[in-house]
């Protein structure tokens, strides 16, 4: 999977591209385990360009957020609609920090 | 003057017949009244009205084989531009709807044709349309989702504001050069027309960066709009009955047939993007006692109100059919088996609350279904065989949803 990796100051932005899947979910739980942990929390995963997510994409996006080793831990942004869906459908939505815009969760780190 | 003329043929051509008729009665009264004469003259009088039926028969076949279709009619002489683009409007489209074929939904190429038509008539290059939703508070592109991928958005400024009063914006110039990029909500727009029936909103055009708009007497760019609101609904009716053809009119979901044709067609899609699908299959058990027992209307009752609550429960790229009397075949796009589950689990208890809902009758009938999860690449018969076995497991082991997860492991390995 290829994932593009963005600075803005402190803040780390992911950005998987592709379906996040059984397949592709090693390469993404490795980039986004390293970022956080390098970042003490301070990342941001933007899902545009994640157009679904499997049983086990929501569990990978689980494992990030929830074994962050500090208080800080890493939001989601642009979600699409199916990835939306699938979280919600889940329960897990509401476990997560999800913002409209990546601007929005890199601000959300400042306050 | 067509009219006239006709009568006057006819009046003449009676009069011909008449005259014909006396003279030979003349020359008969000059004659012995032998049964030779009379009946050469009975013979003449009748070949007169033969002859005299069919010369007016073949005139009347001329006129009309002189009536041309109307896209072959050229402008009317002396009609005004706005005539004649509203002219133009009415041939294009009825060439338009002659050249359509197959039974493809009408919004995707209607939405082109409009695009091309606006940006012929207003030399405007940004154009969109939007279908409002029942209820007028959300919309769609005609033709597929927006850039932002999704579907269905919430009227809001400009465009809501139109939806909502019905009253049309007409701006003369063209937003600023160097004005940020329409976005559907903008005041931007020059033209926001409503398309309007039976009282309510049914939907939006938009187009920005006329320049011609200012040179056009307004109402001559009501009247063209005015006439592709009328094509705009005969879409709308087309489409109404298109859709209710595919219906089963039981369940208000579409019929065995249209469903294997139309989940070919998503299957396709799918797995050209890689994704996985799931299908289920959804049994109610215990139809066939209520036909004994003669509780016909609560039993189509039902079948109405489980249609509604799937229908309410599918994704717009789902697809969901009568597969028999007893059996709901659904295809769910981009789903594995896990997400699958989830959500057939709650088709299934939306079906229940509408068995409850049904009340004494229907209190007998349970509900069941099994899944089967594609990984990528099987065909829908394979995947339709594996989700009928496995509502039948569930039915002989008495749960609600049992899984056949086989052909996922399978792909997996």
């Amino acid at each position: 999977m290829k994932i593009d990796l963005q600075g803005h100051g402190t803040v780390s932005v992911i950005v998987p591209h592709g379906p996040l899947t059984r397949e592709e979910v090693e390469d993404f739980t490795r980039a986004a385990t390293l970022a956080r942990d390098e970042k003490q929390g301070r990342v941001v995963i933007d899902m545009h360009e994640v157009p679904f997510l499997d049983s086990a994409g929501i569990e990978s996006l689980l494992a990030v957020y929830a074994e962050s080793a500090t208080v800080l831990r890493p939001r989601l942004a642009r979600l699409t609609d199916t990835c939306r869906q699938a979280l919600d459908l889940t329960n897990t939505l509401e476990r997560l920090e999800v913002f409209e815009t990546v601007e929005h969760a890199i601000r959300s780190f400042k306050r | 003057m067509k009219r006239r003329s006709g009568s006057t043929g006819v009046a003449l051509l009676a009069g011909g017949i008449a005259l014909l008729t006396v003279y030979q009665l003349l020359l008969i009264a000059g004659q012995r009244h032998t049964f030779e004469v009379l009946s050469l003259a009975g013979g003449a009088i009748v070949g007169y009205v033969v002859l005299g039926c069919g010369v007016y028969s073949l005139a009347a076949a001329r006129r009309t084989a002189a009536v041309q279709p109307l896209t072959a009619l050229p402008s009317p002489a002396g009609a005004s531009d706005g005539e004649r683009r509203v002219h133009g409007l009415h041939v294009a489209f009825m060439r338009w709807l002659d050249e359509r074929a197959g039974a493809a939904p009408y919004w995707p190429a209607f939405d082109q044709f409009v695009r091309e038509w606006v940006a012929q008539v207003f030399e405007a290059p940004r154009v969109r349309c939007f279908l409002v939703t029942p209820g007028g508070q959300r919309m769609r592109p005609l033709s597929g989702g927006d850039a932002r991928g999704e579907l269905e958005l919430q009227l809001r400024g400009t465009l809501g504001q139109a939806a909502a009063t019905g009253r049309p914006l007409i701006a003369d110039r063209p937003a600023e050069r160097g004005a940020p990029a329409i976005d559907w909500d903008s005041s931007a727009w020059q033209i926001v027309w409503p398309v309007r029936e039976s009282g309510a909103t049914i939907g939006l055009l938009a187009a920005s960066d006329s320049s011609v708009l200012s040179r056009r007497p307004r109402s001559e760019v009501e009247a063209c709009l005015t006439a592709l609101s009328v094509c705009w609904r005969d879409v709308a009716c087309r489409e109404r009955l298109r859709v209710a053809e595919l219906t089963d009119k039981g369940s208000g979901v579409i019929t065995r047939r249209d469903f294997f044709d139309a989940a070919e067609h998503v299957l396709d899609g799918a797995y050209r993007e890689r994704e996985p699908v799931a299908v289920a299959v959804i049994s109610l058990e215990g139809l066939r006692r209520l036909d004994d027992q003669g509780s016909w209307s609560a039993r189509d009752r039902l079948i109405e109100c489980v249609g509604a609550a799937m229908r309410r429960r599918m994704r717009a790229d789902d697809v969901v059919g009568r597969f028999s009397d007893e059996r709901f075949a659904l295809l769910l796009r981009r789903l594995d088996g896990a997400l699958g589950t989830l959500i057939v689990q709650k088709i299934v208890q939306s079906v229940q609350e509408e068995i409850a809902a049904a009340g004494a009758p229907c209190a007998d009938v349970h509900v069941r279904a099994g899944l089967s999860a594609s990984g990528a690449g099987r065909g829908l018969d394979e995947l339709l065989i594996a989700a009928i076995d496995a509502a039948d497991r569930a039915r002989a082991r008495g749960v609600e949803i049992e899984v056949d997860a086989t052909l996922e492991a399978g792909a997996a390995r």
